[in-house]
Protein backbone atom coordinates (compact mmCIF):
# COMPACT_ATOMS: atom_id res chain seq x y z
CA UNK A 1 0.00 0.00 0.00
CA UNK A 2 2.88 2.41 1.40
CA UNK A 3 4.43 1.78 -1.79
CA UNK A 4 1.36 2.16 -4.14
CA UNK A 5 1.24 5.78 -2.58
CA UNK A 6 4.95 6.35 -3.29
CA UNK A 7 4.23 5.22 -7.09
CA UNK A 8 1.53 7.54 -7.11
CA UNK A 9 3.59 10.56 -5.80
CA UNK A 10 6.39 10.00 -8.59
CA UNK A 11 3.39 10.13 -11.35
CA UNK A 12 1.53 12.30 -9.73
CA UNK A 13 4.21 14.98 -9.45
CA UNK A 14 5.54 14.35 -13.32
CA UNK A 15 1.38 14.95 -13.98
CA UNK A 16 1.80 18.56 -11.81
CA UNK A 17 4.79 19.25 -13.71
CA UNK A 18 2.95 18.79 -17.08
CA UNK A 19 -0.56 20.39 -15.62
CA UNK A 20 1.78 23.69 -14.20
CA UNK A 21 2.80 24.70 -18.04
CA UNK A 22 -0.18 24.10 -18.98
CA UNK A 23 -1.73 26.55 -16.15
CA UNK A 24 0.96 29.12 -16.68
CA UNK A 25 -0.32 29.65 -20.22
CA UNK A 26 -3.87 29.90 -19.33
CA UNK A 27 -3.15 31.99 -16.84
CA UNK A 28 -1.39 34.41 -18.79
CA UNK A 29 -3.26 34.04 -22.59
CA UNK A 30 -6.53 32.52 -21.04
CA UNK A 31 -5.98 30.07 -23.68
CA UNK A 32 -5.10 26.45 -23.95
CA UNK A 33 -1.66 24.73 -25.56
CA UNK A 34 -3.11 21.73 -26.81
CA UNK A 35 0.48 20.65 -28.62
CA UNK A 36 1.62 20.68 -24.43
CA UNK A 37 1.93 17.59 -24.31
CA UNK A 38 4.05 16.99 -27.86
CA UNK A 39 6.57 18.86 -26.46
CA UNK A 40 6.82 16.85 -23.53
CA UNK A 41 7.16 14.18 -25.59
CA UNK A 42 9.64 15.99 -27.39
CA UNK A 43 11.19 16.56 -24.28
CA UNK A 44 11.91 13.32 -23.51
CA UNK A 45 13.25 12.37 -26.49
CA UNK A 46 15.80 14.98 -26.48
CA UNK A 47 16.87 13.85 -23.04
CA UNK A 48 17.23 10.28 -24.57
CA UNK A 49 19.55 11.54 -27.68
CA UNK A 50 21.81 13.45 -25.14
CA UNK A 51 22.14 10.17 -22.88
CA UNK A 52 22.51 8.01 -26.20
CA UNK A 53 23.93 9.85 -28.71
CA UNK A 54 26.23 12.56 -27.18
CA UNK A 55 26.81 9.85 -24.07
CA UNK A 56 26.42 12.79 -21.43
CA UNK A 57 24.99 12.01 -18.02
CA UNK A 58 21.42 12.39 -16.99
CA UNK A 59 21.64 16.10 -15.33
CA UNK A 60 22.84 17.20 -18.79
CA UNK A 61 19.98 14.78 -20.08
CA UNK A 62 17.05 16.71 -18.20
CA UNK A 63 18.80 20.18 -18.68
CA UNK A 64 19.22 19.43 -22.76
CA UNK A 65 15.38 18.31 -22.42
CA UNK A 66 14.55 21.05 -20.92
CA UNK A 67 16.05 23.93 -23.08
CA UNK A 68 15.43 21.75 -26.05
CA UNK A 69 11.57 21.78 -25.49
CA UNK A 70 12.09 25.36 -24.14
CA UNK A 71 13.00 27.03 -27.43
CA UNK A 72 10.49 24.52 -29.27
CA UNK A 73 7.56 26.34 -26.85
CA UNK A 74 8.75 29.65 -28.29
CA UNK A 75 8.53 28.13 -32.06
CA UNK A 76 5.26 27.57 -30.84
CA UNK A 77 4.17 31.00 -29.59
CA UNK A 78 5.39 32.87 -32.86
CA UNK A 79 4.06 30.10 -34.78
CA UNK A 80 0.29 29.51 -32.75
CA UNK A 81 -0.18 32.16 -31.07
CA UNK A 82 0.93 35.38 -32.06
CA UNK A 83 -0.21 35.51 -35.47
CA UNK A 84 -4.04 33.62 -34.85
CA UNK A 85 -6.40 36.61 -33.68
CA UNK A 86 -8.10 36.64 -30.00
CA UNK A 87 -11.48 36.90 -30.97
CA UNK A 88 -12.04 33.41 -31.99
CA UNK A 89 -10.97 31.21 -28.97
CA UNK A 90 -10.80 27.94 -31.03
CA UNK A 91 -8.70 29.02 -33.87
CA UNK A 92 -5.47 29.14 -30.95
CA UNK A 93 -6.60 25.98 -29.69
CA UNK A 94 -6.68 23.88 -33.26
CA UNK A 95 -3.57 25.89 -34.55
CA UNK A 96 -1.76 24.37 -31.71
CA UNK A 97 -3.22 20.90 -31.97
CA UNK A 98 -1.92 21.46 -35.87
CA UNK A 99 1.37 22.17 -34.49
CA UNK A 100 1.32 19.23 -32.06
CA UNK A 101 0.48 16.87 -35.10
CA UNK A 102 3.71 18.19 -37.08
CA UNK A 103 6.03 17.58 -34.21
CA UNK A 104 4.58 14.32 -33.41
CA UNK A 105 4.50 12.79 -37.19
CA UNK A 106 8.36 14.15 -37.49
CA UNK A 107 9.13 12.48 -34.41
CA UNK A 108 7.54 9.27 -35.97
CA UNK A 109 9.63 9.96 -39.30
CA UNK A 110 12.55 10.50 -37.55
CA UNK A 111 12.82 7.79 -34.57
CA UNK A 112 10.13 5.45 -36.23
CA UNK A 113 6.52 4.32 -34.38
CA UNK A 114 8.40 2.06 -31.83
CA UNK A 115 9.05 2.80 -28.35
CA UNK A 116 12.45 3.60 -27.42
CA UNK A 117 14.04 2.14 -24.84
CA UNK A 118 16.13 4.35 -22.46
CA UNK A 119 19.39 2.96 -21.69
CA UNK A 120 20.65 0.67 -18.70
CA UNK A 121 23.97 3.04 -18.21
CA UNK A 122 21.39 5.69 -16.53
CA UNK A 123 19.39 3.14 -14.33
CA UNK A 124 20.68 3.92 -10.57
CA UNK A 125 21.22 1.73 -7.85
CA UNK A 126 17.91 1.22 -6.20
CA UNK A 127 17.18 1.70 -1.57
CA UNK A 128 15.16 -1.11 0.34
CA UNK A 129 14.04 0.99 3.08
CA UNK A 130 12.31 -1.77 5.61
CA UNK A 131 9.86 -3.41 3.14
CA UNK A 132 9.72 -0.63 0.56
CA UNK A 133 12.08 -1.26 -2.23
CA UNK A 134 13.09 2.95 -3.89
CA UNK A 135 14.79 3.36 -6.82
CA UNK A 136 17.12 6.37 -7.01
CA UNK A 137 15.74 7.28 -10.24
CA UNK A 138 12.25 7.99 -8.37
CA UNK A 139 14.46 9.86 -5.56
CA UNK A 140 15.29 11.82 -8.21
CA UNK A 141 12.65 12.42 -10.20
CA UNK A 142 10.86 13.58 -6.71
CA UNK A 143 13.79 15.53 -5.49
CA UNK A 144 13.89 17.05 -9.36
CA UNK A 145 9.70 17.85 -9.60
CA UNK A 146 9.70 19.25 -5.72
CA UNK A 147 12.86 21.71 -6.67
CA UNK A 148 11.31 22.84 -10.11
CA UNK A 149 7.55 23.36 -8.67
CA UNK A 150 9.59 25.49 -5.80
CA UNK A 151 11.49 27.20 -8.33
CA UNK A 152 8.71 27.93 -10.28
CA UNK A 153 6.37 29.28 -7.16
CA UNK A 154 9.61 31.46 -6.14
CA UNK A 155 9.97 32.80 -9.71
CA UNK A 156 6.21 33.97 -10.33
CA UNK A 157 5.81 35.45 -7.28
CA UNK A 158 9.29 36.38 -5.94
CA UNK A 159 11.00 38.11 -9.32
CA UNK A 160 10.34 40.94 -11.24
CA UNK A 161 9.39 38.67 -14.24
CA UNK A 162 7.16 36.82 -12.29
CA UNK A 163 5.62 39.58 -11.22
CA UNK A 164 5.04 40.91 -14.65
CA UNK A 165 3.92 37.77 -15.49
CA UNK A 166 1.05 38.37 -13.12
CA UNK A 167 0.06 41.64 -14.20
CA UNK A 168 -0.34 40.59 -17.46
CA UNK A 169 -2.26 37.98 -16.38
CA UNK A 170 -4.78 40.02 -14.59
CA UNK A 171 -4.97 42.89 -17.34
CA UNK A 172 -2.69 42.83 -20.57
CA UNK A 173 -3.85 46.18 -21.50
CA UNK A 174 -2.97 47.63 -18.07
CA UNK A 175 0.00 45.61 -17.98
CA UNK A 176 0.64 47.27 -21.26
CA UNK A 177 0.43 51.06 -20.15
CA UNK A 178 2.03 50.07 -16.84
CA UNK A 179 5.23 49.57 -19.11
CA UNK A 180 5.41 45.75 -19.46
CA UNK A 181 6.79 44.30 -22.79
CA UNK A 182 3.19 41.90 -23.48
CA UNK A 183 4.98 40.04 -26.09
CA UNK A 184 8.01 39.51 -24.58
CA UNK A 185 6.32 38.12 -20.95
CA UNK A 186 4.09 35.99 -23.47
CA UNK A 187 7.15 34.12 -25.07
CA UNK A 188 8.67 33.96 -21.58
CA UNK A 189 5.49 31.92 -20.61
CA UNK A 190 5.54 29.67 -23.04
CA UNK A 191 9.62 29.12 -22.28
CA UNK A 192 9.12 28.38 -19.10
CA UNK A 193 5.79 26.13 -19.39
CA UNK A 194 7.93 24.41 -21.99
CA UNK A 195 10.36 24.08 -19.75
CA UNK A 196 8.55 22.25 -17.07
CA UNK A 197 7.10 19.87 -20.12
CA UNK A 198 10.65 18.63 -21.30
CA UNK A 199 11.82 17.96 -17.48
CA UNK A 200 8.43 15.73 -17.26
CA UNK A 201 9.48 14.16 -20.46
CA UNK A 202 12.67 13.09 -18.94
CA UNK A 203 10.86 12.16 -16.03
CA UNK A 204 8.48 9.93 -17.82
CA UNK A 205 11.10 8.43 -20.05
CA UNK A 206 12.99 7.29 -16.68
CA UNK A 207 10.18 5.97 -14.78
CA UNK A 208 8.11 4.07 -17.60
CA UNK A 209 12.42 2.95 -19.35
CA UNK A 210 11.01 3.70 -22.40
CA UNK A 211 9.64 6.18 -24.79
CA UNK A 212 7.30 6.25 -27.77
CA UNK A 213 6.09 9.43 -30.02
CA UNK A 214 2.28 8.60 -29.22
CA UNK A 215 2.89 9.29 -25.42
CA UNK A 216 2.67 13.13 -25.88
CA UNK A 217 -1.20 12.89 -26.49
CA UNK A 218 -2.09 10.56 -23.63
CA UNK A 219 -0.08 11.50 -21.08
CA UNK A 220 -0.83 15.38 -22.13
CA UNK A 221 -4.63 14.88 -22.18
CA UNK A 222 -4.54 13.67 -18.61
CA UNK A 223 -2.42 16.42 -17.75
CA UNK A 224 -4.91 18.45 -18.92
CA UNK A 225 -7.44 17.04 -16.87
CA UNK A 226 -5.38 17.64 -14.05
CA UNK A 227 -4.75 21.30 -14.31
CA UNK A 228 -8.60 21.86 -14.92
CA UNK A 229 -9.09 19.53 -11.51
CA UNK A 230 -6.92 22.05 -9.70
CA UNK A 231 -8.29 24.77 -11.38
CA UNK A 232 -7.00 26.28 -14.29
CA UNK A 233 -4.20 29.02 -13.73
CA UNK A 234 -3.77 28.18 -10.50
CA UNK A 235 -0.30 27.15 -9.49
CA UNK A 236 -0.77 25.47 -6.48
CA UNK A 237 -4.20 23.63 -7.58
CA UNK A 238 -2.14 22.16 -10.09
CA UNK A 239 0.26 20.58 -7.97
CA UNK A 240 -2.21 19.26 -5.44
CA UNK A 241 -4.47 17.84 -8.45
CA UNK A 242 -1.05 16.25 -10.34
CA UNK A 243 -0.53 14.33 -7.14
CA UNK A 244 -4.02 13.53 -6.06
CA UNK A 245 -4.86 11.91 -9.90
CA UNK A 246 -1.21 10.17 -9.69
CA UNK A 247 -2.03 8.62 -6.64
CA UNK A 248 -5.81 7.57 -7.20
CA UNK A 249 -4.20 6.15 -11.54
CA UNK A 250 -1.54 3.96 -9.65
CA UNK A 251 -4.07 2.19 -6.56
CA UNK A 252 -6.95 2.02 -9.11
CA UNK A 253 -3.76 0.15 -11.73
CA UNK A 254 -3.19 -2.16 -8.76
CA UNK A 255 -6.63 -2.67 -7.12
CA UNK A 256 -8.78 -2.24 -10.05
CA UNK A 257 -6.93 -3.47 -13.43
CA UNK A 258 -4.71 -0.97 -15.57
CA UNK A 259 -7.57 -0.42 -18.20
CA UNK A 260 -10.08 1.49 -15.72
CA UNK A 261 -7.03 3.67 -14.49
CA UNK A 262 -7.24 5.77 -17.40
CA UNK A 263 -10.53 6.38 -16.77
CA UNK A 264 -9.82 7.83 -13.27
CA UNK A 265 -8.34 11.33 -14.14
CA UNK A 266 -11.65 11.57 -16.33
CA UNK A 267 -14.21 10.55 -13.53
CA UNK A 268 -12.46 12.92 -11.24
CA UNK A 269 -12.57 15.87 -14.19
CA UNK A 270 -16.37 15.30 -14.61
CA UNK A 271 -17.01 15.09 -10.67
CA UNK A 272 -14.90 18.61 -10.37
CA UNK A 273 -16.60 20.06 -12.92
CA UNK A 274 -20.09 19.35 -12.28
CA UNK A 275 -19.97 20.25 -8.50
CA UNK A 276 -17.00 22.67 -8.53
CA UNK A 277 -16.98 24.46 -11.36
CA UNK A 278 -13.63 26.32 -10.57
CA UNK A 279 -11.56 23.54 -10.16
CA UNK A 280 -10.35 22.66 -6.47
CA UNK A 281 -8.35 26.07 -5.73
CA UNK A 282 -9.47 27.78 -8.66
CA UNK A 283 -11.06 31.59 -8.79
CA UNK A 284 -14.46 32.01 -10.10
CA UNK A 285 -12.49 34.83 -12.60
CA UNK A 286 -10.83 32.03 -14.29
CA UNK A 287 -14.00 30.28 -15.38
CA UNK A 288 -15.49 33.25 -16.91
CA UNK A 289 -12.39 34.00 -19.11
CA UNK A 290 -12.89 30.45 -20.60
CA UNK B 1 -7.49 13.68 -59.48
CA UNK B 2 -8.17 9.98 -60.08
CA UNK B 3 -8.16 9.42 -56.41
CA UNK B 4 -11.87 10.88 -56.19
CA UNK B 5 -13.07 7.37 -58.31
CA UNK B 6 -12.24 4.97 -55.76
CA UNK B 7 -15.58 4.19 -53.98
CA UNK B 8 -13.99 3.81 -50.47
CA UNK B 9 -12.67 7.21 -50.45
CA UNK B 10 -16.30 8.31 -51.97
CA UNK B 11 -17.82 6.37 -49.05
CA UNK B 12 -15.31 7.89 -45.81
CA UNK B 13 -16.09 11.67 -47.66
CA UNK B 14 -19.64 11.22 -47.45
CA UNK B 15 -19.19 9.37 -44.05
CA UNK B 16 -17.07 12.67 -42.31
CA UNK B 17 -19.51 14.97 -44.10
CA UNK B 18 -22.27 13.19 -42.19
CA UNK B 19 -20.47 13.07 -38.35
CA UNK B 20 -18.91 16.95 -39.17
CA UNK B 21 -22.79 18.01 -39.97
CA UNK B 22 -23.41 16.39 -36.96
CA UNK B 23 -20.89 18.18 -34.62
CA UNK B 24 -22.10 21.35 -36.40
CA UNK B 25 -25.88 21.14 -35.04
CA UNK B 26 -24.23 21.28 -31.55
CA UNK B 27 -21.58 23.55 -32.57
CA UNK B 28 -24.10 25.90 -33.92
CA UNK B 29 -25.51 26.40 -30.24
CA UNK B 30 -22.37 27.07 -28.57
CA UNK B 31 -21.48 23.59 -27.73
CA UNK B 32 -17.95 23.01 -28.83
CA UNK B 33 -18.02 19.70 -28.21
CA UNK B 34 -14.51 17.13 -28.29
CA UNK B 35 -16.19 14.14 -27.29
CA UNK B 36 -18.54 13.53 -30.48
CA UNK B 37 -16.42 10.42 -31.86
CA UNK B 38 -17.22 8.58 -28.91
CA UNK B 39 -21.41 9.30 -29.55
CA UNK B 40 -20.45 7.99 -33.07
CA UNK B 41 -18.67 5.11 -31.42
CA UNK B 42 -21.82 4.62 -29.77
CA UNK B 43 -24.09 4.31 -32.67
CA UNK B 44 -21.15 1.99 -34.13
CA UNK B 45 -21.23 -0.39 -31.60
CA UNK B 46 -25.19 -0.68 -31.40
CA UNK B 47 -25.68 -0.75 -34.59
CA UNK B 48 -23.05 -3.24 -35.18
CA UNK B 49 -24.31 -5.57 -32.12
CA UNK B 50 -27.59 -5.29 -33.53
CA UNK B 51 -26.84 -6.64 -37.11
CA UNK B 52 -24.19 -9.42 -36.11
CA UNK B 53 -25.17 -10.97 -33.17
CA UNK B 54 -28.88 -10.50 -33.34
CA UNK B 55 -29.48 -10.17 -36.85
CA UNK B 56 -31.38 -6.84 -37.84
CA UNK B 57 -31.80 -5.79 -41.10
CA UNK B 58 -29.01 -3.29 -41.74
CA UNK B 59 -31.20 -0.01 -42.15
CA UNK B 60 -33.35 -0.87 -38.90
CA UNK B 61 -30.05 -1.12 -36.84
CA UNK B 62 -28.33 2.10 -38.07
CA UNK B 63 -31.37 3.66 -37.40
CA UNK B 64 -31.75 2.40 -33.88
CA UNK B 65 -28.03 2.85 -33.25
CA UNK B 66 -28.04 6.48 -34.19
CA UNK B 67 -31.72 7.11 -31.66
CA UNK B 68 -29.54 5.10 -29.10
CA UNK B 69 -26.90 7.62 -29.74
CA UNK B 70 -29.33 10.55 -29.51
CA UNK B 71 -29.91 9.22 -25.78
CA UNK B 72 -26.42 9.30 -25.04
CA UNK B 73 -26.43 12.80 -26.34
CA UNK B 74 -28.61 13.90 -24.33
CA UNK B 75 -26.76 12.53 -21.08
CA UNK B 76 -23.65 13.81 -22.03
CA UNK B 77 -25.52 17.76 -22.59
CA UNK B 78 -26.32 17.18 -18.45
CA UNK B 79 -22.81 18.04 -17.05
CA UNK B 80 -22.02 20.36 -19.77
CA UNK B 81 -24.81 22.52 -18.75
CA UNK B 82 -22.57 23.96 -16.08
CA UNK B 83 -19.73 24.38 -18.34
CA UNK B 84 -18.94 26.66 -21.18
CA UNK B 85 -15.97 27.26 -23.77
CA UNK B 86 -12.47 25.66 -22.64
CA UNK B 87 -13.99 24.23 -20.02
CA UNK B 88 -16.94 22.42 -22.27
CA UNK B 89 -14.82 21.06 -24.48
CA UNK B 90 -12.66 19.55 -21.98
CA UNK B 91 -15.55 17.90 -19.91
CA UNK B 92 -16.81 16.81 -23.25
CA UNK B 93 -13.07 15.16 -23.98
CA UNK B 94 -13.22 13.42 -21.02
CA UNK B 95 -16.62 12.04 -21.49
CA UNK B 96 -15.74 10.74 -24.83
CA UNK B 97 -12.45 8.98 -23.04
CA UNK B 98 -14.88 7.43 -20.64
CA UNK B 99 -17.23 6.05 -23.12
CA UNK B 100 -13.78 4.87 -24.75
CA UNK B 101 -12.47 2.96 -21.29
CA UNK B 102 -15.92 1.27 -21.50
CA UNK B 103 -15.45 -0.34 -24.37
CA UNK B 104 -11.90 -1.13 -23.89
CA UNK B 105 -12.95 -2.97 -20.79
CA UNK B 106 -16.80 -4.29 -21.72
CA UNK B 107 -16.22 -8.04 -22.98
CA UNK B 108 -19.18 -8.82 -25.21
CA UNK B 109 -18.03 -6.25 -27.92
CA UNK B 110 -14.68 -7.73 -27.82
CA UNK B 111 -13.19 -5.17 -25.26
CA UNK B 112 -9.66 -3.79 -27.01
CA UNK B 113 -9.17 -6.21 -29.45
CA UNK B 114 -12.60 -5.01 -31.30
CA UNK B 115 -15.54 -6.30 -32.91
CA UNK B 116 -16.29 -7.09 -36.70
CA UNK B 117 -18.55 -8.86 -38.88
CA UNK B 118 -20.63 -5.76 -39.81
CA UNK B 119 -21.47 -5.33 -43.57
CA UNK B 120 -24.01 -3.22 -45.70
CA UNK B 121 -22.79 0.25 -46.61
CA UNK B 122 -22.32 1.13 -50.08
CA UNK B 123 -21.68 4.25 -51.63
CA UNK B 124 -25.56 4.84 -52.70
CA UNK B 125 -26.60 4.61 -49.42
CA UNK B 126 -24.14 7.16 -47.96
CA UNK B 127 -25.29 9.66 -50.54
CA UNK B 128 -28.56 9.74 -49.78
CA UNK B 129 -27.96 9.70 -46.24
CA UNK B 130 -25.98 12.52 -46.64
CA UNK B 131 -28.49 14.34 -48.90
CA UNK B 132 -31.08 13.53 -45.87
CA UNK B 133 -29.04 15.48 -43.73
CA UNK B 134 -28.02 18.19 -45.52
CA UNK B 135 -31.81 18.96 -45.85
CA UNK B 136 -32.69 18.00 -42.28
CA UNK B 137 -29.68 20.74 -41.42
CA UNK B 138 -30.87 23.01 -43.90
CA UNK B 139 -34.15 23.32 -42.71
CA UNK B 140 -32.94 23.20 -38.95
CA UNK B 141 -30.97 25.89 -39.26
CA UNK B 142 -33.68 28.75 -41.13
CA UNK B 143 -36.08 26.95 -38.00
CA UNK B 144 -37.41 28.55 -34.88
CA UNK B 145 -34.73 26.00 -33.30
CA UNK B 146 -31.90 26.44 -35.23
CA UNK B 147 -32.62 30.20 -34.73
CA UNK B 148 -32.72 29.70 -30.69
CA UNK B 149 -29.60 27.30 -31.04
CA UNK B 150 -27.63 30.65 -32.76
CA UNK B 151 -28.99 32.49 -30.06
CA UNK B 152 -27.55 30.57 -26.93
CA UNK B 153 -24.40 30.35 -29.07
CA UNK B 154 -24.60 34.64 -29.45
CA UNK B 155 -25.34 35.33 -26.05
CA UNK B 156 -26.64 32.80 -22.84
CA UNK B 157 -27.86 36.11 -21.26
CA UNK B 158 -29.44 37.53 -23.62
CA UNK B 159 -31.44 33.78 -24.93
CA UNK B 160 -32.09 33.57 -21.20
CA UNK B 161 -33.71 37.00 -21.42
CA UNK B 162 -35.75 36.33 -24.33
CA UNK B 163 -37.72 33.49 -22.53
CA UNK B 164 -35.93 30.82 -24.41
CA UNK B 165 -35.19 27.56 -22.35
CA UNK B 166 -31.58 27.21 -22.76
CA UNK B 167 -31.36 24.26 -20.93
CA UNK B 168 -33.24 22.08 -23.01
CA UNK B 169 -31.60 23.81 -25.98
CA UNK B 170 -28.55 22.85 -25.03
CA UNK B 171 -29.59 19.38 -24.22
CA UNK B 172 -31.63 19.03 -27.96
CA UNK B 173 -28.09 20.83 -29.23
CA UNK B 174 -26.21 17.75 -28.22
CA UNK B 175 -29.06 14.94 -28.67
CA UNK B 176 -29.65 15.98 -32.33
CA UNK B 177 -25.94 16.32 -33.36
CA UNK B 178 -25.11 13.41 -31.76
CA UNK B 179 -27.42 11.46 -33.72
CA UNK B 180 -26.41 12.43 -36.86
CA UNK B 181 -22.82 11.95 -35.75
CA UNK B 182 -24.14 8.82 -35.01
CA UNK B 183 -25.33 8.05 -38.05
CA UNK B 184 -22.44 8.61 -39.94
CA UNK B 185 -20.72 6.28 -37.08
CA UNK B 186 -23.05 2.71 -37.61
CA UNK B 187 -22.47 3.51 -41.29
CA UNK B 188 -18.74 3.50 -40.67
CA UNK B 189 -19.01 0.50 -38.75
CA UNK B 190 -20.81 -1.50 -41.90
CA UNK B 191 -18.32 0.01 -44.47
CA UNK B 192 -15.18 -1.37 -42.08
CA UNK B 193 -16.30 -4.57 -41.02
CA UNK B 194 -14.46 -4.42 -38.18
CA UNK B 195 -14.60 -1.54 -35.55
CA UNK B 196 -12.30 -1.44 -32.19
CA UNK B 197 -12.46 1.55 -29.08
CA UNK B 198 -9.58 3.05 -31.03
CA UNK B 199 -11.83 4.39 -34.25
CA UNK B 200 -13.78 6.55 -31.85
CA UNK B 201 -10.73 8.16 -29.58
CA UNK B 202 -9.85 11.67 -28.96
CA UNK B 203 -7.89 12.07 -31.89
CA UNK B 204 -11.09 11.34 -34.02
CA UNK B 205 -13.36 13.98 -32.03
CA UNK B 206 -10.67 16.52 -32.77
CA UNK B 207 -10.53 16.10 -36.62
CA UNK B 208 -14.45 16.19 -36.70
CA UNK B 209 -14.11 19.25 -34.86
CA UNK B 210 -11.23 20.79 -37.34
CA UNK B 211 -13.68 19.81 -40.09
CA UNK B 212 -16.09 22.00 -39.29
CA UNK B 213 -14.13 24.65 -37.65
CA UNK B 214 -12.21 24.95 -41.12
CA UNK B 215 -14.45 25.23 -43.43
CA UNK B 216 -16.28 28.03 -41.67
CA UNK B 217 -18.83 27.24 -38.99
CA UNK B 218 -20.94 29.81 -39.58
CA UNK B 219 -23.12 28.09 -42.19
CA UNK B 220 -23.11 24.31 -43.23
CA UNK B 221 -21.72 24.72 -46.60
CA UNK B 222 -18.46 25.88 -44.80
CA UNK B 223 -18.60 22.04 -42.89
CA UNK B 224 -19.20 20.45 -46.01
CA UNK B 225 -16.09 22.04 -47.69
CA UNK B 226 -14.30 21.99 -45.06
CA UNK B 227 -14.66 17.85 -44.64
CA UNK B 228 -14.41 17.67 -48.15
CA UNK B 229 -10.70 19.42 -48.70
CA UNK B 230 -9.24 17.94 -44.96
CA UNK B 231 -10.35 14.83 -45.91
CA UNK B 232 -8.96 14.95 -49.44
CA UNK B 233 -5.44 16.57 -48.23
CA UNK B 234 -4.32 13.45 -46.96
CA UNK B 235 -5.05 11.32 -49.83
CA UNK B 236 -3.91 13.84 -51.98
CA UNK B 237 -0.40 13.70 -50.39
CA UNK B 238 -0.30 10.13 -50.23
CA UNK B 239 2.82 9.88 -52.28
CA UNK B 240 4.60 11.72 -49.47
CA UNK B 241 3.47 9.32 -47.31
CA UNK B 242 5.07 9.57 -44.00
CA UNK B 243 4.88 13.26 -44.26
CA UNK B 244 1.16 13.79 -45.59
CA UNK B 245 -0.12 14.52 -41.72
CA UNK B 246 3.28 17.06 -41.14
CA UNK B 247 1.34 18.72 -43.99
CA UNK B 248 -1.83 18.82 -43.17
CA UNK B 249 -0.42 19.87 -39.26
CA UNK B 250 0.94 23.06 -41.47
CA UNK B 251 -1.84 23.79 -43.47
CA UNK B 252 -4.35 24.09 -40.38
CA UNK B 253 -1.48 26.36 -38.46
CA UNK B 254 -1.33 28.44 -41.35
CA UNK B 255 -5.22 28.79 -41.96
CA UNK B 256 -5.79 29.22 -38.52
CA UNK B 257 -3.20 32.69 -38.88
CA UNK B 258 -4.49 33.46 -42.08
CA UNK B 259 -8.50 32.65 -41.95
CA UNK B 260 -9.78 31.69 -38.35
CA UNK B 261 -13.23 32.53 -39.03
CA UNK B 262 -13.30 29.19 -41.77
CA UNK B 263 -12.85 28.98 -45.40
CA UNK B 264 -16.69 29.95 -45.91
CA UNK B 265 -18.35 32.83 -43.78
CA UNK B 266 -22.45 34.16 -43.73
CA UNK B 267 -20.48 37.53 -45.29
CA UNK B 268 -18.92 35.63 -47.94
CA UNK B 269 -21.97 33.82 -48.67
CA UNK B 270 -24.07 36.96 -49.01
CA UNK B 271 -21.36 38.39 -51.40
CA UNK B 272 -21.24 35.23 -53.79
CA UNK B 273 -25.28 35.61 -53.56
CA UNK B 274 -25.15 39.34 -54.38
CA UNK B 275 -22.49 38.63 -57.15
CA UNK B 276 -25.50 36.34 -58.65
CA UNK B 277 -27.61 38.80 -58.10
CA UNK B 278 -25.72 41.45 -59.65
CA UNK B 279 -25.37 38.96 -62.62
CA UNK B 280 -28.62 37.88 -62.80
CA UNK B 281 -29.77 41.71 -63.31
CA UNK B 282 -27.41 43.00 -65.58
CA UNK B 283 -28.40 39.73 -68.06
CA UNK B 284 -31.77 40.72 -67.63
CA UNK B 285 -31.02 44.39 -68.52
CA UNK B 286 -28.85 43.07 -71.54
CA UNK B 287 -31.74 41.03 -72.67
CA UNK B 288 -34.19 43.96 -72.43
CA UNK B 289 -31.72 46.04 -74.03
CA UNK B 290 -31.27 43.42 -76.92
CA UNK B 291 -34.59 42.59 -77.22
CA UNK B 292 -35.55 46.55 -77.10
CA UNK B 293 -32.89 46.80 -80.03
CA UNK B 294 -34.40 44.01 -82.27
CA UNK B 295 -37.87 45.22 -82.29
Amino acid sequence: MLQQLINGLMLGSTYALIALGYSLVFGVLGLINLAHGEIFMLGGFIGLMVVTVAQLSLPFAILGAMIGAGLIGIILELLCFRPVKRSYFLAPALSTIGFGIVVRDLMVNYVGSEPKVFPSTVQLPDFQIGSLLISSVQLLILGASLFLMVGLTLFVNRTSLGRAMRAVAENPVVAQLQGVNVARITMITFFVSALLAGAAGVFIGLRIGKLSPFIGTSVGLKALAVVIIGGLGNINGAMLAGLLVGMLEILASAYLGAAYSDAIPWTLLIIILVFRPSGLLGSKTNVDRA
Amino acid sequence: MDIIASPALQIIVGINIIMALGLFITVSAGQFSLGHASLAGIGAYISAVLTVNLHWPFLAAVIVGALAAGIFGAIFAIPALRTRGIYLSVLTLGLGELVRVFFSTFEYTGGVAGFGGMKGTTVGIVYLTLLFCLIAVGILMRSPLGRAFQTVAADEMVAEALGLNTVRLKVLAFSLGGMMTALGGALYAHFMFFIDPHSFNYNQSVFLLIFVVFGGMESMWGVVLGTLILTLLPEYFRGLDQWRMVIYGLVLIFMMAVRPQGIITKRLLRKVGRGFAYINKRNKELWRFESNSKS
